[in-house]
């Protein structure tokens, strides 16, 4: 942070605790991963056969249309049936 | 293992969910009172983890730490940081994150604290700790980010 006007001086404030760290991120299929481990393996690995099978579905060529709340698990559920 | 009754567990990493591809390790999630599940010896008869792994809270406690923190999770759509400049914030397993559009590629950031306040871990902050909240740090009108160092100003703050 290079500078808080009006603010320095103040209590429990220091600039570096503004400071924003970097975070793994990668995009792939036009969707934005991120990972909160710095050592974890790569997007690429990880997905593995993923990113070959879901070619097909050419994500690419979507939009977004909402961001649904629903149990992973379930979600789960479903897709192996 | 008990006879007759099984340590309650589910295999992650397995292709067919490659999504949890991140351990290849059988997890046992913490919950030891094993007499609430029975499991049928013939174990390829059925393939499902006890009801109340599907909403217990000490379960999803033990999902974010060992499952979510390490795996990699989609967080956005192409479409809501298309152009250089473009940010959103968003939170995962309660760690606030902006997601900032560079030249390329996409790069994530994530508020950090200092040495002093960082968690046994050593990585992670959490919002608690400090005394500002930094999660709603983008909230604030005036303050303006740096693409690499965080934010630059935060007028009248």
């Amino acid at each position: 942070m290079i500078s808080a006007p009006e603010f320095e001086g103040q209590p429990n404030f220091d600039a570096r605790d503004l400071a924003l760290a970097p975070l793994r991120a990668g995009e792939r299929f036009n969707l934005i991963f991120v990972n909160l481990d710095p050592g974890a393996r790569s997007l690429a690995h990880s997905l593995g056969e993923l990113a070959s099978q879901a070619e097909q579905f050419q994500f690419e060529g979507m939009k977004r249309f909402e961001r649904p709340t629903y149990n992973m698990k379930m979600q789960l559920e479903d897709l192996r049936r | 293992m008990v006879d007759g009754w099984k340590l309650v567990s589910y295999p992650v990493g397995r292709s067919r969910f490659p999504a949890f591809g991140c351990h290849s390790r059988r997890m046992s999630l913490g919950m030891t009172d094993q007499s609430k599940f029975q499991v049928d010896a013939e174990i390829s008869r059925d393939w499902s983890i006890p009801a109340e792994y599907y909403t217990a809270d000490e379960v999803f406690a033990a999902e974010k730490e060992r499952i979510l923190r390490g795996s990699w999770q989609v967080v956005a759509h192409h479409d809501q940081v298309r152009h250089p400049g473009d940010y959103i914030t968003t939170e995962l397993i309660g760690e606030p994150l902006l997601i900032v559009r560079l030249e390329s590629p996409v790069a994530g950031l994530l508020p950090r604290a200092p040495p002093s306040r960082r968690t046994a871990g050593g990585r992670m902050w959490h919002p608690q700790t400090v005394p500002l909240r930094i999660s709603r740090l983008d909230l604030q009108p005036g303050w303006r980010f740096d693409q690499r160092t965080g934010i630059r100003r935060a007028t009248k703050f």
